[in-house]
């Protein structure tokens, strides 16, 4: 499927983010690359061993990602900025447990940081209210096209949550960008438990094949 | 749950989609299973990946908080966070290790102060405490879910909702989880009991919840069931058994 983007109706359908969507322009490093200064793999091995340059080297790299992602989460910018610098301190806490051979770098601090937003999205309302809230409020999948740029890397996860089932995609999209509990997700979807569960399973299957992501 | 069940909620564990008990549950049978973890390997890289779509440049000053904070932030030394070695379990997934922690994390977090806090009130502080007194309270929750004797009994509340009670004998403590009950009302909090077998006159309870809190460590001692009221705002020293949310016998 070629799919570029270019001249996606439905971008302009909301405003930006209001602390703007700048991202960085030099491209992410390599994840294949091994032992190169920048990788975020390295840098989290020397932050193992307390090296406070590393840290703010891979707070560079990863901040946009790791804030954006517990802003969507919890929507709110303060809360936001509060779980994000949670998360890092964490991250620098624990890092000498990070065990690069279980997953990357990146995956084990955005780890993190997704848990501690849901947890907080999850303690903050009760769920009903949060339900309520999903009802009114826009589908997750229409953020993820507004932020979409022409970056490749975004461009081909766009690509590869588009190849998703309608049902795969919301399933996976309202319990990632909304913290909602697969049970939370059926009822939302008015769909039965184990349909929830087991889309989550495929639909994240799917994306993996898609993206060609490997352990 | 069924093996085939448990192995179907890989996807949802990878979105951290699943409550503690589910998660301590997957996170037993991950040790168990090469190919699951594995697989729960791959699906949190995929899932990481989508965070790419959500990136947004965060405010200049955040940069500076956090590096302020984590230059006053001891590290925690590899192995297990800040408790006593215990025997068995020395292949804890390391996964579990820190999303025991994490869960934690987000309960003390919720406690600190939902409500309260403020722009101004945002620090190094309390970051570093939140971190802290995580690390304790998660070792503690993690030992109990982890407990080779954890029995786990569902209540449901009467006006919906569900408390899961994850029982270990063998530590004489309980953990209680909340999941999605509703507001307890203006000025009410709710109250987890443990009840012996003399009734409710002789519950004994850790305290109300804190607005947000939804996990309770509570002992065990001599009680037969769990019980959940609504109380007036900084709790009770009985239960009101005219605000029984549920309760639910825990000797069986």
């Amino acid at each position: 499927m070629t799919n570029p983007g270019d001249g996606e109706p439905r971008t302009t359908s909301m405003p930006p983010v209001s602390r703007g969507s700048v991202y960085r322009s030099s491209p992410d490093p390599d994840p294949s690359n091994g032992g190169s200064a920048n990788d975020p793999n390295e840098l989290l091995k020397r932050v193992a061993r307390g090296d406070e340059g590393a840290f703010a080297a891979l707070y560079d790299q990863l901040s946009p990602r790791l804030y954006g992602l517990v802003l969507r989460v919890v929507r709110d910018p303060a809360m936001a900025e509060e779980v994000a610098q949670e998360a890092m301190v964490e991250a620098w806490r624990s890092a000498a447990r990070f065990d690069p051979a279980k997953g990357s770098a990146v995956s084990w601090m955005l780890t993190i940081a997704h848990r501690r937003a849901v947890d907080r999205v999850r303690s903050e309302q009760a769920a009903s209210t949060r339900l309520r809230k999903v009802a009114t409020s826009e589908v997750p999948y229409d953020d993820v096209v507004e932020q979409a740029t022409t970056r490749i890397e975004r461009q081909q996860v766009r690509r590869c949550i588009d190849g998703l089932t309608a049902l795969q995609r919301e399933a996976v999209l309202l319990a990632y960008y909304r913290g909602y509990t697969y049970r939370e997700v059926s009822e939302l979807l008015d769909t039965p438990l184990p349909t929830v569960k087991t889309r989550m399973r495929d639909g994240l299957i799917r994306l993996r094949d898609c993206l060609g992501v490997t352990a | 749950m069924t093996t085939s069940d448990i192995h179907s909620l890989s996807g949802a564990y990878a979105l951290d989609a699943v409550d503690d008990l589910e998660r301590a549950a997957f996170e037993r049978h991950l040790r168990e299973c090469d190919a699951c973890a594995l697989e729960v390997g791959e699906l949190r890289e995929t899932v990481s990946r989508l965070a790419d779509t959500a990136a947004v440049e965060p405010p200049p000053s955040l940069r500076a908080s956090v590096l302020d904070a984590v230059a006053r932030t001891p590290q925690a030394p590899p192995g297990r966070p800040g408790r006593a070695q215990t025997t068995g379990h020395a292949a804890a997934a390391r996964w579990r290790r820190f999303a025991a922690v994490s869960v934690a994390a987000g309960v003390i977090a919720a406690g600190a102060g939902i409500g309260t806090w403020t722009v101004a009130d945002r620090n190094v502080d309390r970051a570093e405490k939140v971190a802290a007194a995580a690390q304790r309270r998660a070792a503690e929750i993690e030992q109990v879910l982890a407990a080779p004797d954890v029995k786990v009994y569902p209540m449901t509340g009467k006006d919906g909702g569900t408390v899961n009670v994850a029982v270990a004998r063998s530590l004489n403590q309980a953990v209680a989880v909340l999941n999605g009950l509703p507001s307890p009302g203006k000025d009410r909090v709710y109250q987890l009991w443990m009840i012996p077998e003399s009734g409710p006159s002789d519950a004994r309870s850790p305290g109300a919840l804190r607005v947000g809190q939804t996990t309770q460590l509570l002992e065990i001692g001599n009680a037969v069931s769990f019980g959940v009221t609504i109380e007036r705002q900084g709790g009770a020293q009985t239960p009101d058994l005219n605000a029984l949310v549920g309760r639910v016998g825990i000797n069986q």
